[in-house]
């Protein structure tokens, strides 16, 4: 369906063509950027009609004819001089059917393109998987593909944007949401996993619970937007908090402040820290850059791994479980035979590579390296300690280990909602790196169904474009073969020109919110029009150009007010809740 | 098909071609508008006889809308030809006419009734017959000439006259047209009231071809400053009420332009059947209202003389009356079209 009446035609003083062509608008019709246009064009030979689509990129006025510019003041403030206002626009191509690359007439009129014929130019009506990607400008839903998402086309989300303007983390959420109650995902609903790193404050715990905003006020313009994607209003009804526990502390509790119940502790054994060779995510970009460290670090790592396996084969003679312990020959002055602390490594470690050098065993474990190396790991190893100690634990039984352990995949809820931000930024690598690896060997075993989803913001400070770092590798890794393993990465950064290329390109949809002036003139952005990284610099808070294989053109979308509370302020208490709480105050 | 078999056997039997010359080369259309006239018609005391130093009083109100009327004329191309020896002139013309109204209470200014017609006429006796021309490339429009019956004799000159003609008379209708009654507004029309008009309406001269003051009475033309003016005096034989007035900005002096002292004069007119009490309020209204609405010497190089919205008008009308280079070749391509058979 298109506008019964023409909103402009086809400007015959500049040039047309098939890719993009200027509109004179009609007078008292309102064109504006992003409108959606459809146009018919007469073959000249007759032999039927060409309909092109396009988006508005930019729009102008101006007084025709004046010659001066100070001729504006005669028209406006002194009415002097008669003029004609002329009002045009120019038009993006998205989209010719049947496909003839010929330019359109001078004059064709132009109609808004509303309805089908919306879907058409943006391509919606040819997506196998459409899911909501927001409400564009005219108020219709936009939709992405979502086989370029999952991995059968194209996989990776990025985001960029500066802070504090409610797009990336927002964005990423709205689109999980969007992706979850979606009827594309079928029979693998119920087993798509998500994990999201919780890196600001503790504004992602509660995202089981409704938001007040819908809750009190009904407000009904942001149920409309959920109602136009066809989405429902709810918070993510399946979702699992993990925390990391209280440092110095006997009793493991989760650190957070702002919420107690439904929360649980993750952490590592150290038999499993050694055994699954996570030993170098303990070691940043900058660790590895110098000397023959990274060398040490993987043969230390080799070294732990065998003894870990030992460890793991006696337990199994004797018929227990798997401790969280190693179980070594005396080191240290008190002579321990158990590393059960991350000190305890340590000091396993000095021992084995720094006292005794002559001794056959000690050898092996420092290998080729000199002292001087081996000092520098224990070093980066005694500088770490506080900030991973608690992360890593040997004091504890199997069945704790257990309890404690962060697996996605295999969790009973679909949203695992994993908590960085109390760490040290070495010890935030450490995690997600440690996370990440984990999950990508359990799919290399597993296959790509289902599908699992991981958001990571802060992508520049993992995968930065300069340096190596074992983390970094991953990442470069989950983004070429994440797609055939289903390992989605849907990764945020402030600016994608700082992270690794090969992360970024990878990504089939990238999404664009307010953007710094210099990073908007970044090649990393070329997928945006001029105009749109004009617009980039202030687009208003929940606003992004998002932008995906089959749509040659960004569109410009919004998502509505969240339906799930994204702070605490925002929680929903139902009248029952109230009066149980009010209940509970008066008792003390 | 009837009418269109008429025309061109019109075209056919009367063997008329272009005048292989161009527009350009021609003589540009000078119709004399002020030759008919001698000093001894003129009146110069109808308003006062002292014309050493005149000073013209404050008009008590200024009018809300004032309507500027101005046309328009182009010869497309110029024909040579006809039956046998013979050799008849003619014409194929474009005029345009319009008006812009301002409405001084907001402020604004907007171009209303423009109007566009094309014709086509002989000199002598030779009839024309309408032709509409084709347009091969793109446009839907024709071009259609109307046909005029002119009494103009079989000269080359006939043709300037009579595009000048249809003009006029089209601008006559424009004026009936607007039907303007109301006090409230006044009419001012670019060039000599050569046609009956409403009362109110002016004629806004801008150069002068003659002199209607005897010395006596021009000395006062040379000391009058921006928005003065000269006593009304009385044009008999036209029956109309004249006066001098210089426009122009207070600030920009003439010699200061480097221009003699009577740039910026006008003339005003106004028909004389009005009375002279009345006269007097409009000339007093000029005194204001025509140096606001005159243009600039940096806009406009027939500044302060032309004024500002006639300026746009004239840009306007001739934006309207569509490309002179490209309505040429498509008569050229129409004529020629009859001279392949001959």
């Amino acid at each position: 369906m298109i506008s019964s009446e023409p909103i402009g035609f086809v400007l015959g003083t500049k040039e047309a063509t098939p890719l993009e062509f200027w509109i004179a608008v009609d007078a008292k019709k309102v064109l504006r950027l992003d409108d959606v246009v459809e146009v018919q064009t007469q073959r000249p030979d007759g032999q039927g009609i060409v309909h092109f689509y396009g988006v508005v990129d930019y729009v102008r006025t101006q007084y025709e004819g004046a010659q001066f510019d100070t001729d504006t003041f005669l028209v406006a403030k002194e009415g002097i001089l008669p003029i004609n206002i002329s009002y045009t626009a120019h038009v993006q191509v998205t989209r010719i059917e049947p496909e003839e690359y010929l330019p359109p007439q001078p004059g064709d009129p132009v109609h808004l393109a509303i309805g089908k014929q919306l879907a058409s130019a943006l391509y919606f009506d040819s997506m196998d998987t459409p899911i909501p990607a927001g409400i564009m400008n005219n108020g219709n839903a936009a939709y992405f593909n979502y086989s370029f998402i999952n991995g059968e086309k194209g996989a990776h989300v990025n985001i960029s944007g500066v802070s504090g303007v409610a797009t990336k983390t927002s964005y990423a959420l709205f689109l999980l949401y969007s992706i979850f109650n979606s009827p594309v995902l079928g029979s693998y609903k119920a087993n798509t996993k998500a994990l999201i790193f919780n890196v600001k404050g503790e504004d992602l715990f509660f995202l089981d619970k409704l938001n007040q905003n819908y809750g009190n006020l009904e407000n009904q313009k942001d149920k409309n937007k959920y109602e136009l994607m066809n989405l429902p209003v709810q918070p993510f009804k399946s979702a699992s908090f993990r925390a990391t526990p209280k440092r110095d502390s006997r009793t493991i509790d989760s650190d957070l402040e702002q919420r107690s119940e439904g929360i649980s502790v993750y952490l590592w054994s150290i038999r499993e820290l050694c055994r699954d060779r996570l030993f170098r995510f303990l070691f940043t970009g900058e660790d590895l850059d110098r000397g023959n460290l990274s060398y040490l670090v993987t043969t230390v790592e080799e070294r732990l791994a065998r003894l870990a396996e030992e460890n793991d084969q006696s337990d199994r003679q004797n018929r227990r479980k798997p401790q969280a312990y190693l179980q070594v020959e005396a080191f240290g002055e008190e002579s321990k035979t158990q590393i059960k602390t991350f000190r305890d490594l340590i000091d396993f470690l000095e021992d084995k590579l720094l006292n005794d050098e002559d001794r056959e065993e000690n050898r092996r474990w420092l290998g080729r390296n000199v002292p001087a190396t081996a000092e520098a790991m224990i070093r980066r190893l005694y500088g770490i300690s506080s900030e991973v100690g608690h992360l890593i634990r040997g004091d504890l039984s199997p069945d704790e280990v257990a309890k404690y352990q962060l697996n996605p995949l295999a969790s009973d809820a679909q949203l695992t909602v994993t908590d960085i931000h109390k760490l040290s930024a070495r010890a935030q690598k450490f995690v997600v790196g440690v996370l990440l690896q984990k999950l990508f060997f359990q799919k290399e075993k597993q296959g790509r169904e289902p599908v699992v989803f991981i958001v990571l913001d802060e992508l520049n400070k993992y995968a930065p474009r300069d340096g190596r770092s074992p983390i970094k590798d991953l990442l470069v890794d989950i983004a070429e073969r994440g797609r055939s393993l289903g390992i989605i990465l849907i990764g945020a950064q402030q600016t994608a020109s700082e992270v690794e290329r090969r992360v970024v390109g990878q990504a089939a949809i990238r999404v664009v919110g307010r953007l710094d002036s210099a990073e908007a003139e970044r090649p990393e952005y070329n997928f945006l029009t001029g105009s749109c990284r004009k617009r980039a610099l202030f687009l208003k808070s929940g606003t992004m150009f998002v932008h995906q294989p089959e749509v040659p053109a960004p569109i410009l979308v919004n998502f509505p007010f969240p339906a799930y509370a994204t702070r605490k302020e925002e929680v929903f208490l139902s009248q029952a809740e109230i009066t149980s709480i009010e209940a509970d105050i008066d008792r003390f | 098909m009837l009418e269109d078999n008429y025309v061109s056997n019109f075209w056919r039997s009367h063997n008329f071609r272009l005048e292989p010359w161009g527009n350009d080369y021609e003589p540009p259309i000078q119709i004399s508008e002020e030759l008919s006239l001698s000093e001894s018609d003129v009146n110069p005391i109808v308003e006062t006889d002292n014309w050493d130093c005149f000073e013209s009083s404050q008009a008590r109100s200024l009018p809300h809308r004032l309507i500027f009327i101005d046309g328009r004329r182009r010869l497309d191309a110029a024909l040579v030809g006809g039956d046998g020896n013979t050799i008849t002139y003619g014409v194929f013309g474009t005029i345009a006419v319009g008006a812009v109204v301002v409405d001084r209470t907001i402020p604004k200014a907007s171009c209303i009734e423009i109007d566009i017609r094309r014709v086509l006429g002989f000199g002598g006796e030779q009839d024309a017959v309408s032709t509409p021309i084709p347009c091969p490339l793109g446009s839907k429009a024709e071009l259609l000439y109307t046909a005029i019956k002119s009494n103009q004799p079989n000269t080359p000159e006939a043709r300037g006259a009579i595009v000048q003609n249809a003009m006029l008379a089209a601008e006559e209708q424009l004026v009936s047209k607007l039907n303007v009654k109301n006090a409230d507004t006044l009419v001012i029309r670019d060039g000599a009231l050569r046609y009956e008009s409403p009362t109110s309406t002016l004629g806004y001269i801008k150069t002068m071809h003659k002199q209607y003051l005897s010395e006596k009475y021009a000395a006062l033309l040379w000391k009058l400053l921006p928005g003065q003016r000269t006593p009304i005096f009385n044009i008999k034989d036209r029956s109309q009420y004249s006066w001098y007035l210089k426009s122009g900005d207070s600030q920009h002096s003439p010699q200061q332009l480097g221009y003699h002292d009577l740039h910026g004069i006008v003339r005003l007119e106004l028909s004389s059947k009005i009375d002279i009490e009345t006269a007097k309020e409009i000339a007093n209204q000029t005194c204001y209202l025509i140096p606001y609405y005159a243009s600039h010497p940096s806009r406009d190089p027939r500044a302060p003389q032309n004024l500002a919205p006639v300026s746009a008008l004239e840009r306007e009308l001739g934006r309207r009356m569509g490309d002179a280079i490209l309505i040429k070749r498509r008569l050229q391509c129409f004529l020629a079209s009859f001279g392949v058979n001959k």
